[in-house]
């Protein structure tokens, strides 16, 4: 199998008042394309230090993070940024839709940043498969979680990205919506062939991937494949 | 017939700044040896004392040295004759008759032989009645005269420039005459005869007689007084 | 393999920046109109302001010219000769001629004669102003006959009117007019004599010009395009001083008008500087928070993607285009406000502003809203390149910038600039525009140090013990995302705008007052003898004039000073004295104080002095200079024949600005009593009628006394002295005024800081009041602080103003402070009130969706 994120050692830490803070403490996986991974453990444990740093969203205090071949910690952050419009798709916790574009236009920005073509026709056509056709026009004031989330969720898509970060996707989100939104991730990743990390303190949710990453205090704890891998 | 425009009130109201109505005059440039005025007390050898009363074509007002005024050049000509006599400047810029008349008394502290009354031509310039000139010049008389009995007076006449109106000029002319037959005393008809209106002989403000022009009056004045001497 | 095709370089689409920056200002309009309005009012009152100053500026220089009532003036005492006529002629564009003397008139009606100045006139003089007679028309028309207009107390004096006749030396003349008010009235050579214009064209049959006349012969020009006046007069002045004539323009006669026309425009140039800074306020706390809000989004953004150049210049395109749609709107308001304010007010006014569209105005309006945007908006938006994309992560918005981020600097040196640069447009002086942009620095600074220590006092004392609402109303203070920093330093700044104007205005104001005939003597009675004095002034009062001062006058000259005479100084050139210190006859006077407008600058003031001694007086500080003197030198003056031995106890600067009695020297009490001397008796006479029946009681009683009206004189200063106090009323009050709107707006846009915490507390069921409690706390804590911060800065400043840049005494009213730290600490309170009434009023979740 492929490797789309190799981490090797990576460890962060923290510098606040003379103390320093351990996050991450000398982290090594492998994660290959084109599967689905979840990454748990108790709030506080770094699991979303860990997802930040493996979307090069920052810098580590050691220790490589290689997207698709591509070393982050070499890359400054405009360099970092690109990588992301490229290979990444992000999902939060709390949507993080800008709050004064439409949802057409929050899906728009990747693929505008790209400068491609036909933006509008793919951008309604991922809202489409997120089933939000008809609120394109509306702003992200003006949805339930529900919706925003599938609005993010198009948005990640947009860029056909080769790896997919969701933070707690579900967090905000009521059960029932939650579980329609899980199976919108599972959907849309299959078709595509997206690699999927999945950081969550859901357990029923980390069950659906391939694979259980599990952290406690900064530690790799434990790293086992589920029934689906 | 020219007559100047003397001392007027110009250099008083140049001490009291009417800064406001745009009116700044500064002190007259003219840079001279200490006024000859003598101590009126000073001095009480054997002799004779001749005092000028005036105003200022009397003080010298705006020569380089006030004793180039026309008694200055009279004295010059009674010490080159050697004649007895001491010779006392008493004339003060910008005095009329009605200043005249209560500064007399000051001036009478110190015995007088000759004196010569130099007053008017303020009061003509101002539009002074010509009675109240009279009146002022007789006083004044009238005051030497009976602290000094032995005096011998002589009246300097004084003339308005012609824009003053002939009607007013005239009268002013015609003070003096009468003055000097009533009381009986010698008179210089015009002391300025011959030097207003002579460009050569009067100052750059056109009002006062320069060194050369104060010699033609002092001639004036000697024509009169070398025979009472 | 795709591992290398990341396309690192790829180009910035500057059109779709544009796109983002334009749909990113769409959703919530409103709350963009908020900030945009903020800069509409910055900029509006700056361009209002700046409009008003240059029209009010151009309008007092042309009333200025009315001084003269040309654009130069050439006069001499004797009749010009052919080669100079040449050259008057060849000035200017239009030119009239005068010729002035003193004659005596006379009243056939009622037999009455009287000194007056004649002045013959011929041409369209006056250029600026005009001569201002009952009728009106008789001012131009009395040049076609053989007519005169005569002065006004003149007329009432000799119980004369328009129809009469007057006979000025052999001609008569139908007198046409009064004359009340005439441009070019010199000063004191009209007050001695009252004015009658005649036509040049009857001079010569009069038959008052002959040899020995005295006349003066007056040339006035105008000038129809601008010339440069300094360097003309400078060609000038040698030929015409070897003709013994002189020039005067209106520049000179403002400079010896008084210290009016300095304070007035630096008065204006300090209301183009505060306006300048109430522009920065407006622009500045607008763009400031705006910027704030964006960053969230900007993180977003970098997520996606989104290089850090690219989110910088979305903002700032859209900051960009905030400020010139601000500025735009804000330059057309000013200039409505310049046009639309005196139609208003036309009623109240004394005077006409003119009101012509000032392009500069506009200009540097818009100019100054586009730079500070950029600058203001810089500063938050810089940061912006350090944003992480994990903020979005995690909703903490700790202080993401560096401390000591080398670009921040540069921008606060780029603001600091920009202030100095903006000033001196308003200052012209460099180191004028540097002294003030450090004044604000310091003002800036004290200001955000008492907000932060106003921020760590508040942590320290806030316990437990105090209620709920106190607590959350002060903790609101120090809070993250708090906003204590950002109102104290505009409501301070704000404040502090409007009071050093309130307190300077207030000074300009009194001195105006003082120059103004109001309150000054415009009547001098001279040559009083001393056996008259009390007479006179019983007189005076009788008549129900005040005497405003009446001093003796002895004449006196100097014979020695440390021993040594003028004789000395020729033989001597080392000596430091000026030769005319001995050629002078000096006019003093003796008392035993000081006077008001007098001050010692060295040495002790002895007011009588001891018998036997030598005497004890007070040198001018010039005449100190002139003759090289200090306290403790020796002098020996000639008392008319009498010596009298004195040295220099004091020297004295003296305000020569006022229709007043002034000296170079002052003697004590108890040495010169018995000297020869005259009285001058200082009154004010209210009108006309009083002061001609004033003068004929005082010829008759005291003909010897000669009497200086000054009135005419002085009512061409008055009006403009009133011009100028109204200017600078006017403007200030303007200024206070956009002052109070750009404050306000400042306020106003700190809306939207507290409605999530509001709502949540709504949420939460809090009371209408207690919400209402809360917010009432914070905003009267924070307006009352930084008002009585603000106030009190303003009290230092004005004081410096008033000591280095205005030279005038420090003597303020205080109260107006006071009622301006309530009015502020109130007007704070209101509008935050105001601000969160849109929370109360609405349903909870409504407003968390609109304004999520």
């Amino acid at each position: 199998m492929e490797t789309i994120l190799n981490i090797t050692d990576l460890s962060k830490t923290y510098h606040s008042a003379g103390r320093t803070l351990t996050v991450l403490n000398n982290i090594d996986f492998d994660i290959a394309a084109g599967s689905t991974n979840a990454i748990v453990g108790p709030s506080g444990s770094g699991k979303t230090t860990l997802l930040g740093l493996c979307a090069g969203l920052d810098r580590s205090s050691s220790g490589t993070v290689e997207l698709n071949g591509i070393n982050l910690s070499n890359l400054t952050e405009d360099q970092r940024a690109q990588v992301r419009n490229q290979y990444v798709g992000f999902i939060f916790q709390n949507f993080q839709l800008l709050p004064t574009l439409t949802a057409l236009e929050n899906v728009m920005v990747p693929l505008e940043l790209r400068n491609e073509k036909n933006i509008r026709l793919r951008a309604l056509d991922l809202l489409d498969k997120v089933g939000l056709a008809d609120r394109g026009h509306h702003y992200p004031s003006q949805l339930s979680g529900g919706e925003q989330q599938r609005v993010s969720l198009a948005r990640a898509f947009s860029n056909a990205p080769k790896i997919l970060f969701a933070d707690e996707p579900t967090g905000n989100l009521d059960a029932e919506t939650s579980e329609k939104v899980v199976k919108l991730i599972f959907d849309l990743n299959k078709e595509a062939g997206t690699t999927l990390v999945l950081v969550t303190h859901d357990l029923e949710l980390a069950a659906k991937t391939q694979r259980i990453i599990r952290i406690r205090g900064g530690k790799l704890v434990a790293d086992e494949k589920t029934i689906n891998g | 017939m020219a007559m100047h425009k003397f001392k007027l009130t110009i250099i008083l109201l140049a001490v009291m700044a009417l800064a406001a109505c745009g009116e700044k005059k500064k002190p007259a440039d003219d840079n001279a040896t200490p006024q000859s005025t003598k101590a009126v007390k000073a001095d009480t050898s054997s002799l004779k004392t001749i005092v000028f009363f005036g105003n200022s074509l009397t003080a010298g007002y705006g020569l380089d040295d006030p004793s180039e005024a026309f008694p200055g050049v009279i004295r010059n000509t009674i010490d080159s004759l050697k004649l007895p006599y001491k010779v006392v400047n008493a004339g003060l810029s910008g005095e009329t008759t009605a200043g005249g008349n209560a500064r007399i008394a000051w001036l009478l502290k110190q015995k007088i032989d000759v004196f010569l009354l130099e007053l008017g031509g303020n009061d003509g310039l101002r539009g002074i009645p010509v009675t109240e000139t009279s009146k002022n010049l007789q006083s004044i008389i009238d005051k030497v005269k009976a602290k000094y009995p032995n005096v011998k007076i002589v009246l300097l006449g004084m003339q308005v420039p012609p824009n003053m109106g002939a009607d007013y000029s005239n009268k002013f002319k015609a003070v003096y005459p009468a003055l000097a037959a009533k009381n009986n005393v010698s008179l210089v008809p015009f002391l300025l005869q011959g030097v207003g209106g002579v460009p050569g002989l009067n100052q750059a403000d056109g009002i006062h007689p320069t060194a050369k022009g104060a010699k033609v009056a002092a001639a004036n004045v000697w024509k009169v007084l070398k025979g009472i001497l | 393999m795709e591992i290398n095709s990341v396309n690192y370089k790829r180009k910035m689409n500057i059109r779709w920046l544009f796109n983002m920056a334009w749909r990113d200002s769409r959703k919530n309009r409103s709350r963009l109109f908020l900030f945009v309005s903020a800069i509409v009012f910055g900029i509006a009152a700056l361009v209002a302001i700046y409009a008003f100053k240059y029209n009010v500026q151009n309008d007092i220089n042309g009333q200025a010219a009315t001084l003269i009532g040309a654009d130069l003036a050439i006069s001499g005492n004797r009749p010009v000769d052919a080669s100079l006529t040449k050259l008057l002629d060849s000035l200017g564009d239009d030119r009239s001629n005068e010729r002035s003397f003193a004659s005596m008139a006379y009243f056939p009606k009622s037999k009455g004669t009287r000194l007056v100045q004649v002045r013959a006139l011929q041409g369209n003089f006056p250029y600026y102003g005009s001569i201002e007679t009952t009728p009106v028309q008789a001012g131009t028309s009395f040049k076609k006959g053989q007519m005169a207009l005569v002065d006004k107390t003149l007329m009432l004096q000799f119980n004369a009117h328009t129809g009469d006749s007057i006979k000025i030396g052999n001609s008569l003349f139908l007198i046409t007019g009064v004359l009340n008010k005439a441009p070019g009235q010199s000063g004191v050579v009209a007050g001695i004599a009252p004015v009658v214009y005649i036509p040049m064209h009857y001079l010569q049959q009069t038959g008052l010009l002959k040899i020995g006349s005295r006349v003066t012969y007056s040339f006035y020009y105008k000038f129809s395009k601008p010339v440069n006046m300094d360097k003309l007069t400078k060609k000038l002045d040698p030929i015409l001083d070897k003709a013994g004539m002189r020039f005067e323009t209106v520049e000179g006669r403002k400079e010896s008008t008084g210290r009016n026309f300095g304070d007035l425009s630096r008065f204006l140039s300090l209301v183009g500087f505060v306006a300048l800074l109430l522009g920065c306020v407006g622009v500045a706390s607008a763009i400031h928070i705006y910027v704030r809000e964006k960053i969230a989004s900007i993180a977003i953004m970098r997520c996606l993607g989104v290089k850090a150049s690219e989110a910088f210049l979305i903002y700032l395109i859209q900051i960009l285009g905030i400020g010139l749609i601000g500025s735009v709107t804000g330059a057309a308001l000013g200039t409505a406000i310049q046009h639309l304010l005196p139609l208003i007010f036309k009623d109240f006014l004394p005077f006409t502003i003119s009101v012509q569209i000032s392009w500069m105005a506009i200009g540097q309006g818009i100019l100054l809203g586009m730079i500070i945007s950029i600058l203001f908006a810089l500063l938050p938006l810089i940061s912006v390149r350090n944003i992480s994309p994990l903020n979005t992560l995690r909703l903490s918005f700790d202080d993401v910038a560096p401390r000591r981020d080398p670009i921040r600097w540069l921008v606060y040196a780029l603001i600091v600039m920009f202030i100095i640069g903006f000033t001196f447009l308003q200052l012209d002086s460099w180191l004028g525009s540097m002294l003030f942009t450090l004044g604000i620095l310091i003002a800036f600074i004290i200001l955000a140090a008492v907000a932060s220590l106003l921020m760590k006092l508040v942590k320290l004392l806030i316990n437990g013990s105090w209620s709920y609402l106190w607590r959350q109303g002060f903790a609101n203070l120090y809070r993250p995302n708090n906003q204590t920093l950002m109102l104290m330093v505009s409501i301070g700044l704000s404040t502090m705008f409007i009071c050093i104007l309130f307190f300077i205005q207030n000074l300009l104001i009194n001195q105006v007052n003082l120059s103004s005939s109001g309150n000054q003597s415009n009547m001098i009675l001279f040559d009083i003898q001393t056996s008259q004095k009390d007479a006179v002034a019983g007189l005076t009062r009788k008549q129900g004039l005040p005497v405003i001062q009446q001093v003796p006058i002895v004449t006196l000259r100097i014979e020695q000073i440390n021993g040594k005479t003028a004789a000395d100084l020729q033989k001597d050139s080392t000596i430091k004295i000026q030769h005319s210190v001995f050629a002078y006859e000096y006019r003093v006077t003796f008392r035993d104080s000081l006077s008001e407008s007098e001050k010692l600058t060295d040495g002790t003031w002895i007011g009588k002095a001891q018998p036997g001694k030598d005497v004890p007086v007070s040198v001018e500080e010039n005449l100190a200079k002139r003759a090289n003197l200090k306290p403790g030198d020796k002098l020996v003056f000639n008392v008319q024949g009498v010596q009298l031995p004195a040295y220099v106890s004091s020297v004295r600067k003296v305000n020569w600005g006022k229709v007043q009695t002034n000296f170079q020297i002052v003697f004590p009490t108890g040495v010169l009593e018995d000297a020869p001397q005259f009285q001058v008796l200082l009154t004010h006479v209210p009108s006309n009628k009083i002061s001609a029946a004033f003068q004929q009681v005082i010829v008759r009683n005291f003909p010897n006394v000669s009497i200086i009206d000054l009135g005419l004189v002085l009512s061409v200063l008055d009006e403009l002295l009133s011009k100028i106090s109204y200017v600078i009323r006017f403007m200030s009050a303007f200024s206070i005024i956009t002052g109070i709107v750009v404050l306000v707006a400042s306020v106003r846009i700190s809306k939207y800081q507290r409605i999530q915490e509001s709502v949540l507390l709504r949420t939460l069921g809090a009371s209408r009041r207690q919400i209402f409690a809360i917010t009432a706390l914070e905003y009267l804590f924070l307006g009352s602080l930084s008002a009585l911060t603000g106030i009190l800065i303003a009290v230092g400043a004005s004081w410096l103003l008033a000591k280095y840049s205005f030279e005038i005494p420090y003597a303020v009213n205080y109260w107006p402070g006071v009622i301006l730290f309530f009015i502020i600490s109130i007007l704070t309170v209101i509008i935050g009130l105001l601000n969160s009434r849109g929370v109360l009023n609405k349903p909870p979740l409504e407003i968390l969706r609109t304004n999520a």
